[in-house]
């Protein structure tokens, strides 16, 4: 989701909490640091607090469960992006409470936790928080970037998840015209730097069905098609000039129709190259995140546990 | 496949017959729904399985100091409530249900630490007042419950810091938790006058005690310079007990005869005892027999009445043609005529000044002194003090009989004035006397209390005026060093800097021994 004016009233309310959250922080746990006297009731617990564990105390815990929930929050937006039809809000909305809600877990976090990592199973409780809340800055700086990227860097573009068909497509067509070429020996298509007035209507076919078996085709039902010749723009260029040369003209149409296709290939491979940035940090994001929201009811079942109250 | 810009209709027959591509998940969806799977799972069967093989102590907050390194989760968390209890104290704020919390974890924690530092459960009495508490009337009980409020654990191996006085001030700020957790004993004993008393309770220093306060709400207040209560000797009514008369006011004035070659200044009289922690006690012989001395016959210098005991003075008076024998031997005259002639001149001095039987002497030398208006009654004749000073001087003195002397109240002076805080005068030594005894130069009375108000300690014990400022005294004299001291403070403003926080470890003992009925002990716990 690009990031422009209509959140701005979100980042005034992630202010605006996050601010009223340090000012209670502060006055419940450090009020010495506050320069003037801040009365708050008694429900937010002594103090200071009365033990280390700043997370053990009602604010603390009023903090930690803040954070829980928008965690829980959070994690419904899968759920709301497959129910379309229910009328609980826009998408877009949802969508930006799960930026801005998860960004204010870190200030809310950080004062459950005071500003201590804790032991081991604390330790990795952050660790995931980390690892969730790093991913989900890659993915909305990607978001901010990539889409514009990809409009300049790609000609066209097609339907992602269409990708694989398109491409099995592309070399069907080619085999396609493969068997259609007349029967023709074998021969070295690379005669083909020879004068173009030379070229026989027997030889154009050699040289073609040589370059559909040996270059094209292969290119085209390859895995990865960045790593042949043909992958990279300029190569191709290069290759398919030759080859027009050294084919008759009534092939010429034929040889520009198979370097549409593996243009057309290459863009497709390089689409996906960008679909995989685009969308590559959410094979971190989403699992860490409901791993995150595990470890959270866990720290919680054993904080509630251990809490002396 | 044209290589013409595609339009809507290219782009549809592209597709076309694929067009449920929505319904069929891309690879990168599955792969993600994959790795969601083996996330949550893995979460779920760590969090089961850690909670049945695994190490309780990963949930610890952080390193338990090195003294409690060896004992197991479970010597300080009892099983304590269950969630469903401990959800409810969570939710409960009322005050009472916080100070009732007898099965609370926090008291099961507190059993569990007294299980070990059992000399350690009173908060109050403190030593001051178990020493006091055969002068007092009621003993105050406190019990030091929630250990972890001020020994904090999961913080390190190293030993802990003391905690910053805001843990005091969490409760000494709240009258209302000072008057629930404060319990009393009464104690059988005589009330202490409504001006003090100073009384020797058998450590052979003499201790001001002051009187109860008056019943009402404990002071609450935030630190030792905004509301801290005064001291006990600024309480209303409370006077200086000693028995002596003392005039600090004409001691110091500058028409003053000199002493040793200057004028009398506080030092004079009040000498540093060892160590110069406290005052050595002003003594007659040391600080003021050497004005103040007690000739008795002009013409014998070395003839002194004896101090300290009525009885020897009346003794001294009755033999006194003897005393006179003996002082003429000492200025050295033996020859038994001239000495007999010698006494008879004396004798005869002695009745032309005060006259010749006991009780007109007695009247003298106890309660009138010379006349002051007879120049032969001088010490010199420059000196205007009276050569004969009386004992009601200085000391209170009560009419003897037939039987007994007259009856001189001893001075009582007291050497300790304040009790539950370890004041010494060495770090005051850059100091004036008067910085903090200023009202001794107005004094007239002994029964002036001259020692500071609490309010001008906190001049130099509070926080710093500017945090930010550094508190270093620019060099200087020692006057400029304290007056830079008063002006930002920033020296010792702590609680713990005066008071202990734990009842001395006897005490527990001692309330157990004096404690009146069983009930009050339980009422107490």
């Amino acid at each position: 989701m690009r990031i422009d004016r209509s959140h701005f009233p979100w980042l005034l309310f992630t202010l605006v909490v996050t601010a009223f959250a340090a000012l209670l922080y502060l006055g419940n746990f450090h009020p010495q640091r506050l320069p003037f006297h801040l009365p708050l009731p008694g429900l937010l617990g002594e103090a200071p607090p009365t033990r280390q564990a700043a997370g053990a105390t009602p604010l603390g815990l009023i903090f930690g469960a803040l954070a829980f929930g928008i965690f829980l929050f959070a994690s419904a937006l899968g759920i709301r992006k497959k129910q379309r039809l229910w009328p609980i809000g826009h998408v877009q909305f949802w969508m930006k409470a799960h930026i801005w809600l998860t960004i204010l877990t870190i200030p809310l976090v950080l004062f459950h936790c005071g500003f201590r990592v804790g032991g081991l199973h604390a330790q990795w409780l952050m660790a995931l928080y980390a690892i969730v809340m790093i991913s989900g800055f890659v993915g909305l700086a990607l978001q901010q970037f990539m889409p514009r990227f990809m409009k300049d860097r790609l000609p066209r573009e097609v339907v992602f998840e269409q990708i694989p068909r398109l491409r099995g497509e592309l070399f069907a067509a080619a085999a396609e015209l493969r068997e259609g070429l007349p029967k023709s020996e074998r021969g070295d298509p690379f005669q083909a730097h020879a004068p173009a007035v030379a070229v026989t209507e027997d030889r154009s076919v050699r040289v073609l069905a040589q370059f559909l078996d040996d270059v094209c085709l292969p290119y085209l039902a390859a895995k990865r098609g960045d790593r042949m010749r043909l992958g990279e723009a300029g190569p191709a260029a290069g290759i398919f000039r030759s080859l027009k040369l050294s084919v008759a003209a009534e092939w010429r149409p034929q040889v520009d129709l198979l370097e549409q296709w593996c243009n057309e290939r290459r863009w497709m491979d390089l689409q996906t190259k960008y679909q995989h940035w685009l969308h590559g940090w959410l094979l971190v994001h989403v699992p860490a995140s409901f791993a995150l929201l595990g470890f959270t009811a866990w720290h919680a079942w054993a904080a509630l546990r251990f809490l002396v109250i | 496949m044209a290589d013409d810009e595609p339009t809507q209709k290219r782009i549809s027959q592209r597709y076309d017959g694929a067009a449920d591509y929505p319904r069929r998940a891309h690879y990168f969806r599955g792969l993600r729904s994959w790795l969601f799977a083996i996330a949550v799972v893995a979460t779920i069967l760590g969090a089961l399985a850690f909670n049945y093989w695994g190490n309780e102590s990963a949930y610890s907050p952080g390193p338990i100091s090195r003294t409690h390194a060896n004992l197991d989760c479970r010597a300080c968390h009892l099983e304590a409530d269950g969630f469903s209890s401990k959800l409810a104290k969570l939710a409960s704020h009322d005050a009472e249900a916080k100070t009732a919390r007898a099965s609370s974890s926090i008291s099961r924690m507190d059993a569990a630490c007294l299980e070990c530092h059992a000399s350690a459960q009173l908060h109050v009495p403190q030593a001051a007042s178990v020493g006091l508490r055969t002068v007092s009337t009621q003993l105050t009980l406190v019990h030091a419950t929630a250990c972890a409020t001020c020994h904090r654990e999961h913080a390190g191996h190293e030993r802990r810091a003391l905690p910053s006085q805001q843990t005091c001030v969490s409760c000494h700020s709240d009258a209302g938790a000072l008057t629930r957790a404060q319990q009393s004993v009464k104690l059988e004993n005589t009330p202490v006058a409504a001006a003090g008393e100073n009384r020797n309770l058998g450590d052979g220093i003499v201790r001001f005690v002051p009187p109860a306060r008056s019943p009402g709400a404990l002071p609450a207040f935030a630190s030792y310079a905004e509301g801290h209560p005064p001291f006990a000797y600024e309480q209303s009514g409370v006077r200086d007990p000693a028995a002596l008369k003392f005039n600090h006011e004409r001691h110091l004035r500058a028409d003053l005869p000199q002493v040793n070659g200057h004028r009398l200044t506080c030092v004079d009289c009040h000498r540093p005892g060892a160590g110069g922690a406290f005052f050595q006690p002003v003594k007659y012989e040391q600080h003021c027999a050497q004005c103040h001395t007690l000739l008795f016959q002009p013409s014998l210098p070395k003839l002194r009445i004896p101090h300290g005991d009525p009885q020897k003075v009346r003794y001294f008076l009755a033999g006194r043609e003897a005393a006179f024998e003996l002082a003429l031997r000492v200025e050295g005259v033996s020859d038994p005529v001239e000495l007999k002639q010698r006494v008879q001149v004396e004798m005869q001095a002695l009745e032309r000044r005060v006259g010749n039987d006991l009780d007109s002497l007695e009247k003298r030398v106890f309660f009138e002194g010379d006349p002051r208006d007879r120049a032969g009654d001088r010490l010199t004749r420059a000196d205007t003090r009276k050569f004969l000073t009386e004992c009601a001087k200085c000391h209170a003195v009560s009419p003897g009989s037939a039987e007994h002397a007259p009856k001189v109240q001893p001075p009582n002076m007291a050497e300790r004035w304040v009790q539950r805080g370890p004041f010494t005068h060495l770090p005051h030594q850059h100091m004036e006397c008067i910085d903090c005894h200023g009202a001794a130069k107005r004094s007239r009375e002994t029964t002036d209390i001259l020692l500071p108000p609490q309010t001008l300690c906190a001049e130099c014990h509070r926080p710093p005026a500017s945090p930010t400022r550094s508190v270093t005294a620019p060099a200087g004299d020692a006057h400029t060093h304290a007056a830079f001291q008063r002006a930002n403070g920033g020296i010792k403003w702590g609680c713990t800097d005066c008071h202990g926080f734990h009842a001395p470890s006897d005490a527990q003992r001692i309330i157990s021994g004096i404690a009146p009925s069983s009930e009050q002990s339980a009422a107490a716990r």
